[in-house]
């Protein structure tokens, strides 16, 4: 599944906590920093959309999807990040329906690629079980196993 | 034949798992339905030929006017949310085109 591409492409962190989510945001996009995939400016572009238009990137309890457009300034390539946070990050306070734990940053430059991305992805959102699963995961095993698991 | 439209901020992340969303949910319940998904802003030049736009609370208030039935769910990937939402939706505006 997904989770596995995206360890064996070192696209997956867990963090404890963030003070706010904005760190929490640009956490979530290290790794495509690192790898060139994307640029600063798409980060601070996924940022300013979440004080654009709120906090609708968290469009399930505990999970955000990070991302601004396609094509967007700042994109390299077409990629997925993960990161999972033990401590719940808040994007509206005093609104719980709006914290996330489970990062999934979206970043595309090529639409067909993006597209199959996307249903790998929606694959595994739309798992029964599998986001409780990984809300619950404590490292890279963990996540691995789940995987493994829900590959069968 | 119904026309849904899945809308959101971008239109490349939340619109687009709630439209693999509903295209499986249109399968199953045996809806017939063209199931497309767009950013708000791209909304405008095909809200016109839509029968039922599915969204978030967010952006349900920032679609332009039309005569599309507005259906809301919160969480997107709650597949009995979306169905339930859709099915009603469908029931009340639509009866002929479900429960064939």
């Amino acid at each position: 599944m997904l989770i596995k591409e995206l360890i064996d492409l070192k696209r997956v962190k867990l963090c404890e906590g963030f003070d706010n989510w904005e760190d929490a945001i640009e956490a979530s996009c290290e790794p495509l920093l690192e790898d060139g995939s994307i640029e600063k400016s798409y980060v601070e572009a996924v940022i300013n959309c979440v004080k654009k238009y709120g906090p609708y990137i968290v469009f399930a309890p505990n999970i955000a999807m990070p991302h601004s457009q396609e094509g967007a300034v700042g994109v390299n390539d077409t990629a997925i990040s993960f990161m999972k946070v033990e401590k719940a990050v808040s994007f509206e306070e005093g609104n719980p329906e709006k914290d996330a734990k489970l990062f999934f940053v979206l970043a595309s430059k090529d639409h067909e690629v993006h597209m199959k991305n996307m249903e790998k992805l929606a694959q595994m959102l739309l798992t029964n079980g599998i986001m409780d699963e990984l809300l619950e995961a404590k490292n890279i095993e963990d996540l691995l196993a789940i995987d493994a698991k829900y590959s069968k | 034949m119904l026309n849904i439209l899945c809308v959101c901020g971008n239109g490349m992340g939340t619109s687009t798992i709630l439209k693999i969303n509903v295209k499986n949910i249109c399968q199953q319940n045996k809806i017939e339905a063209n199931v497309e998904s767009c950013s708000f802003g791209e909304a405008m030049a095909y809200i016109n030929n839509t029968d039922i736009v599915l969204t978030s609370p967010e952006w349900a208030g920032m679609l332009p006017p039309s005569n599309a039935v507005i259906a809301e769910t919160k969480n997107l990937i709650d597949t009995k949310q979306v169905t339930d939402t859709l099915v009603n939706a469908i029931k009340e505006h639509f009866p002929n085109e479900i429960g064939a």
